[in-house]
């Protein structure tokens, strides 16, 4: 039977926090722990993950996948120079950054039947609907936040919005207008205090459709992110991922939120000014460290 | 006149105004102000916010266009038409602003791109204010986000009040 690819999620709605520059550098540590990787570049429009690998020129894009040039999938997958790991490039089609919904269902199809261990999704950055939805793709969300306040404010934000929109799909799915309303209202802080954390939708949803308000509780409890707090420089910058678990917990339902911190490191730069990812320039620098060690809590074998 | 912050104690007006059309971020710029020593209010009326750039001792007006409807660009080009005298910066945020005429009274005319440049923000408001004898801040001013750097992250919990404040959850 062929292999059903692991998707991990690389997101961060805030821009330049570093989703790039780890999903490229996840990519080669899982293949160094014997993972087969394919690293896809989903920034739609503004795409790079291809630089990072040192290659300016790239013969197929997604896009040429998106707009129907080529049939399959499998005729944009490219080899990079790290056995094992495949890359598929962004490119830069002006307006393909807000993708009608049945191409990204045909895009799902596809991507399911990559044969590879792990599928490594670098997403844009923002609350658009593709972000939103491609983050949902994923089996496993990598959340990417820098310790400052606006890009902490900015993944509350797109965390609240994808459980609104986890939310919206399945009472819309099971017909329910009721618990549509009312989701509607929660979203609606300022007019509707009483329904201010997911806790009090889910108490009121329960005196509307018991069965239906426990099947949402249920969607949310599947949800557990890892949270990648990046460039941290100082002890208390740890914090920020603690900070922000707690918000998803008290307020969004999400219980399951676990922190992993990637430290600030030169290397990081002086491997992207060389058109390399620090993996392969700085092997041993902490940031690589701290790649392997994300590897490792991903279920990739250690090396 | 609709603040969302409380402004200096009686006879007093605030080193800096900010006015933006998004309270959120407003907030993150009039606080970082704040935690930067500078007593600043906020306001979401842009008619307000002039107001109280005029008046009193206002240094620097912090003037974020991002969103900013037409109506409330138009009170940008009276700021500079009728530059106050107390004014030394007037700090335009966002990256499509509108043409402005230039400040009379060698005020100066800022304008940064990200709405959400923090530091330069901070950094070109406290050059204005140094001209001036600064005022001190009273702690009681300020609430609890003024603490200082140093106590600044001394609670575990203090990032989290922040974040929580921000997004208007308390
Ligand atoms: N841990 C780190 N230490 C030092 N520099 C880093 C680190 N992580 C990222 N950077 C640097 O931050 C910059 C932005 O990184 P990157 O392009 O990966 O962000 P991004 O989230 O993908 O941005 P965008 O939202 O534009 O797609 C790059 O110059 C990168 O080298
Ligand atoms: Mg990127």
């Amino acid at each position: 039977m062929a292999r059903v690819p692991k998707i991990l999620g690389v997101i961060g709605p805030k821009g330049g926090v570093g989703k790039t520059t780890i999903s490229a550098n996840l990519a080669i540590a899982l293949t160094r722990a014997g993972a087969n990787v394919v690293a896809m570049d989903l920034d739609l429009g503004s795409a790079n993950l291809h630089v990072v690998f040192g290659l300016r020129n790239v013969r197929h894009t997604l896009d040429d996948f998106l707009v129907n040039k080529v049939a399959s999938l499998d005729a944009v997958v490219m080899d990079t120079a790290v056995p094992g790991l495949k890359l598929i490039a962004g490119g830069n089609v002006p307006g393909i950054a807000s993708l009608p919904y049945q191409r990204k269902v045909k895009l799902l199809r596809h991507l399911r039947k990559l044969d590879c261990d792990y599928l490594l999704l670098d997403l844009a950055a923002g609350v658009t609907n593709n972000v939103v939805d491609f983050a949902l793709i994923a089996q496993k969300s990598l959340l990417v936040t820098t310790p400052d306040v606006p890009s902490l404010m900015s993944l509350y934000s797109f965390l609240k919005t994808s459980v609104y929109r986890r939310l919206q799909l399945l009472f819309r799915s099971s017909g329910d207008a009721r618990l549509l309303a009312l989701l509607e209202n929660a979203g609606d802080a300022e007019a509707h205090p009483e329904l201010k954390t997911m806790a009090d939708f889910f108490t009121q949803a329960a005196l509307i459709d018991p069965e239906l308000a426990e099947r949402g509780a249920k969607v949310l409890a599947r949800f557990d992110p890892l949270i990648l707090v990046n460039r941290v420089k100082t002890a208390s910058d740890m914090k920020a991922g603690r900070a922000i678990s707690n918000l998803m917990d008290q307020f969004l339902g999400l219980h399951r939120g676990e922190i992993l911190s990637i430290r600030e490191d030169a290397a990081v730069g002086a491997a992207a000014a060389r058109m390399q990812p620090a993996l392969l320039s700085a092997p041993d620098c902490g940031f690589a460290l701290d790649m392997r060690k994300l590897a490792g809590a991903l279920g990739a074998a250690s090396e | 006149m609709d603040k969302l912050f409380a402004a200096p104690g009686p006879g007093q007006s605030p080193l800096a105004v900010v006015f933006s059309p998004d309270v959120i971020r407003g907030n993150i710029t009039s606080r970082k102000l704040r935690h930067e020593g500078l007593s600043a209010v906020l306001f979401d009326r842009v008619g307000d916010a002039v107001d109280a750039a005029c008046a009193g001792a206002t240094r620097v007006f912090v003037f974020d266009t991002a969103g900013a409807l037409a109506d409330e660009l138009r009170f940008l080009s009276r700021v500079c038409d009728a530059w106050p005298e107390n004014l030394a910066l007037l700090i335009v945020l966002g990256d499509q602003p509108p043409e402005l005429p230039g400040p009379a009274h060698g005020g100066d005319v800022r304008v940064l791109r990200d709405p959400l440049d923090l530091e330069r923000v901070a950094s070109l408001a406290k050059q204005a204010c140094a001209g001036r004898p600064a005022q001190p801040v009273q702690p009681a001013q300020l609430g609890r986000s003024g603490q200082s750097e140093q106590t600044r992250g001394a609670e575990e919990s203090d990032l989290e009040a922040e974040l929580k404040d921000f997004l208007r959850l308390t």
